[in-house]
């Protein structure tokens, strides 16, 4: 079973392996096969340069002496990239090193490897390394995704939607295509805290982002913004999308009922939303939910539980 | 494999292991290994007789890892000593090592079965 659970697409780890000596590449490839890994092979640094930018790569095995970019040079490239931020995970990397240049080790880990094997390599230990670098890339992997998530509703934080929304809007102008966003706010959410306590409050919290994320298509992204305030980013949205969607939104939760042990009430929402259909190519994130939350703000003054959506720059 | 075994230019033990027991596998490395080597052979010859040290010294290296990846000793070893004589600027030490080596791959070359030496003769007639 747990075999089985390993070998699921998403959980294959891709191994690069950076390896000029053909001999060398072919036995590193056949072994790291058998231990189920993914392998990319690349015959020198400047085509590892370029794996390692398209293909998802989370470990690399670097052999230190190649043509065009060594070992060392491109565990530095690796790391000032990490250094970028954005969404980049982190690679861990072992270098290849003959048993001659063990004293140079301290360049090696100083450019950035995690890790060195030395050449004829041994199996067990390799593969030993190996194992070491696949538990570091999945510690790695849970801490990146403790830092995104909202520890309440467990939907995205604030800081990781800021990255979903600029990607997205990054996307929507390369391939022609709106983006949208919802701003949602719970009506009257202080005095549900403030007459049945903060316990209610967070399930109330809790029990929208669920109707939320019935309700959305999977590709949407739910974020906490700020206490009361959600936020969803709807790819491929226009105006009349997005107004449609926060419609279907707001009416499931009218027909939801919110039980705890004490008390059983009903929780409507208010939506603002905004799409850069309205917006010429340049809008930034912010401005895009400084639209959202002026159109939220008029649902609220409006009288809550409905959907406002900016149409022009000017609304 | 057990003629090559009992030559003695290859540690079959520590090369089976890093395969996984594969013969099949390890024949088909000796192939690319062969290929690899008829390739930079004259290149070697070449760089040594103009004395380019920045060139002995990479396909010294080169050669080097293939080898010591098929535990094949003798030639590793000297693979190593040209490494080393492109490192210290030593044309001397490095047409010496030139002669070890095409002895060392003569060794391991009259070990494999006939048809891949038929094949290595014809594409390295100086060898003999």
């Amino acid at each position: 079973m747990e075999k089985q659970a390993l070998k699921k697409k998403d959980q294959v780890i891709k191994v690069l392996i950076a390896e000029d000596n053909a001999v060398s590449a072919k036995i590193l490839q056949k072994n790291i096969n058998d231990w189920g890994y993914e392998v990319v092979l690349a015959k020198d640094g400047k085509e590892a340069w370029s794996s390692l930018q398209n293909e998802g790569i989370k470990l690399a095995i670097l052999d230190w002496m190649m043509p065009e970019i060594n070992g060392i040079q491109l565990c530095k490239k690796i790391r000032q990239n990490d250094h970028l931020g954005k969404d980049q995970e982190y690679t861990y990397i072992i270098l290849l090193t003959a048993k001659d240049e063990q004293k140079d080790l301290i360049k090696g880990f100083s450019a950035g490897a995690d890790d060195y094997i030395r050449k004829p390599f041994n199996q067990l230990e390799l593969k030993a390394r190996l194992k070491t670098g696949k538990r570091i890339i999945d510690l790695q992997k849970q801490l990146q995704e403790q830092a995104s998530r909202d520890s309440l509703t467990e939907i995205w934080n604030r800081k990781r939607m800021f990255r979903i929304l600029d990607k997205e809007i990054n996307r929507a102008n390369r391939d022609n295509l709106p983006v949208a966003i919802i701003m949602i706010d719970i009506d009257k959410f202080k005095s549900i805290n403030d007459s049945h306590g903060h316990q209610v409050g967070d399930l109330v919290l809790k029990e929208v982002t669920h109707v939320l994320k019935k309700s959305v298509r999977n590709y949407d992204e739910i974020c906490r913004y700020g206490g009361d305030e959600l936020l969803i980013i709807l790819p491929n949205c226009n105006v009349a999308k997005t107004e449609s969607i926060a419609e279907r939104l707001r009416q499931n939760m009218n027909k939801h009922r919110i039980d705890s042990d004490t008390v059983s009430l009903n929780v409507t929402l208010s939506f603002g939303g905004a799409s850069t259909e309205s917006y010429s190519s340049d809008i930034t994130s912010e401005a895009l939910i400084m639209a959202a939350d002026k159109a939220l703000l008029e649902a609220k003054n409006k009288g809550r539980n409905r959907v406002v959506l900016k149409k022009k720059i000017e609304d | 494999m057990d003629n090559l075994r009992n030559s003695g230019s290859i540690d079959m033990d520590s090369v089976l292991e890093r395969v996984g027991g594969d013969e099949s596998f390890l024949r088909e490395l000796f192939d690319i290994y062969v290929e690899d080597f008829i390739e930079k052979y004259p290149q070697l010859e070449q760089a040594i007789s103009k004395g380019d040290f920045n060139n002995i010294k990479e396909i010294g290296h080169s050669l080097k890892g293939s080898s010591g990846n098929l535990s094949l000793t003798g030639l590793h070893e000297t693979a190593y000593g040209i490494e080393l004589s492109g490192k210290e600027n030593d044309i001397e030490q490095a047409k010496l090592y030139f002669i070890r080596l095409k002895e060392e791959f003569k060794k391991f070359k009259d070990f494999l079965p006939p048809e891949k030496r038929q094949n290595i003769e014809l594409k390295m007639p100086n060898m003999e």
